[in-house]
């Protein structure tokens, strides 16, 4: 009898937990938002509209904030800027600030305006969408009150002559690396060019053995960028190594090339314990140090 | 013969209309008919989500010593992300003691690409993970970093008492 209640209630039980999981929302500050971009190709002053779908999905009740930017992107850093694309974004409705409770959805609305005169084709910018809990400061510990911010990327081409141009600024490449120690390549580039420069490319790194490094990134017209990457050698990595970068640019087609060279040594981890040991062996010998412990094997 | 072929032509287009009927009643029986493909199409759209823990907490680290704390970020959405973090202010504060904790050299984030911990700043998103991936399809839970870690060192002599800063973190289609 119990078992066959209990054959009846189980099922019930997991339906219900599956259910609840899938209705109730994330513990913490959450934020949904769709779609995550738009690509819009504008003549001068055209106008577009576009519409974003934002849903509260944590357990905190937010104060959300609506900001129109311009998204100056690279691989280590995001920053915002108020300039170029971000004036032609407007968000209607004066819908820039307002409360969402866990699991309310709102529809934001927005139009994008080409300016009628235009220096450059490609640019990014975005709608920032920020929640912040809206519990207040506590009094005990060291408390961090911690937020979520979408940003919904626009991206806008623009009609005009076409120029591809990445300059290299300058580079940082490590000149001497331990095994296991990672070393960063620094590359600060420039779009001077009236398109995106789509980068591909590598670092080869040759020496006893030979690694590649792949590089990737987009960088926008006016935009300054920072590419960081990071080789780590392994326990085998000995000796004197050329690192030789390649970044192929170009907006759909990647034609154009920069190039570096640079000269590194790896210290293998192994070599240091070696020279630290021939040293305290040659200190011990120079010494004559005596072992404290003498061993004494005696014949029978 | 007149008459023979009056009926005739009288009949053939019978004959006609009739054989016509026939074809296209054959064209309409199951047996004979071609497969009709029905395509179905269905738009799943994009989605960008993220969560995370909050508030976290130090808990009580003495003046001149680093406290750390793990939290959790998840990508909730179904596209790739890169995900960054910055604070709100300068420097921790305090609603009862005249000091405050500088960000600036105290408080670090951890990095998932490369494992370090790096500087926090209040005006600059801090990239802290790299193509974040979505959840795997069905999975029924969203990728969540778990193993996420901040770092805060107390300057020696700051006053006691109870600091707190807002963090924000953003995330943007890789």
């Amino acid at each position: 009898m119990i078992s066959l209640k209990t054959n009846k209630i189980l099922p019930f039980i997991l339906i219900s937990l599956i259910l609840f999981n899938s209705i109730s929302p994330i513990s913490g500050a959450g934020l949904w938002a769709s779609p995550p971009e738009f690509k819009y190709n504008l003549s001068s002053s055209e106008t577009v509209t576009g519409q974003i779908s934002v849903r509260n999905i944590g357990n905190e009740d937010l104060d959300v904030v609506l900001e129109k930017k311009r998204l100056l992107k690279d691989s280590s850093f995001m920053v915002y800027s108020d300039k170029g694309i971000a004036t032609w974004i407007t968000i209607l409705n004066n819908e820039t600030t307002f409360k969402m409770s866990p699991g309310e959805s709102k529809t934001i609305h927005f139009k994008v305006t080409a300016p009628e005169k235009i220096n450059y084709l490609d640019a990014l910018g975005g709608i920032i969408i920020r929640g912040v809990p809206t519990t207040p400061q506590n009094n005990t510990g060291v408390k961090i009150k911690q937020g979520v911010e979408l940003v919904i990327k626009i991206v806008v081409g623009l009609p005009g002559p076409i120029i591809e141009s990445l300059q290299l600024l300058k580079h940082k490449a490590p000149v001497i690396l331990i095994s296991f120690m990672p070393g960063n390549f620094v590359y600060e580039l420039r779009n001077n060019g009236t398109v995106s420069a789509n980068m591909t490319g590598n670092i080869e790194i040759n020496g006893l053995f030979n690694h590649k490094i792949p590089i990737q990134g987009v960088v926008y017209p006016e935009d300054n960028y920072t590419l960081l990457e990071t080789w780590e050698p392994g326990f085998s990595d000995v000796g004197i190594y050329s690192a030789k970068t390649t970044i192929n640019y170009g907006r759909f087609q990647q034609t154009k090339t920069i190039k570096t060279n640079d000269t590194l040594i790896v210290i293998p981890i192994w070599l240091i314990f070696l020279i630290i040991l021939a040293v305290l062996v040659w200190q011990i010998r120079k010494r004559d140090i005596k072992s404290p412990i003498r061993i004494k094997i005696e014949r029978k | 013969m007149n008459s023979k072929n009056s009926k005739l032509l009288g009949i053939i287009p019978i004959l006609t209309v009739l054989c016509f009927a026939l074809f296209l009643a054959a064209g309409d029986s199951p047996a004979t008919a071609n497969p009709v493909n029905q395509v179905v199409t269905v738009n799943v759209p994009q989605a960008i989500s993220i969560a995370v823990q909050t508030p976290v907490d130090f808990g009580t680290v003495s003046a001149g010593t680093t406290g750390t704390l793990n939290y959790w970020v998840a990508n909730t959405g179904n596209v790739k992300i890169d995900l960054s973090a910055r604070a709100n202010q300068t420097s921790f504060q305090s609603l009862l003691a005249t000091d405050v904790i500088a960000i600036s050299g105290n408080y670090f984030i951890k990095n998932n690409n490369t494992g370090a911990f790096n500087q926090v700043q209040s005006g600059t998103n801090v990239l802290i993970y790299s193509n974040m991936n979505k959840a795997s399809q069905g999975s029924g839970a969203p990728n969540n970093w778990t193993s996420a870690g901040q770092q805060l060192t107390i300057p020696a002599y700051t006053e006691d008492g109870a600091y707190s800063i807002g963090m924000i973190y953003s995330a943007v289609k890789h």
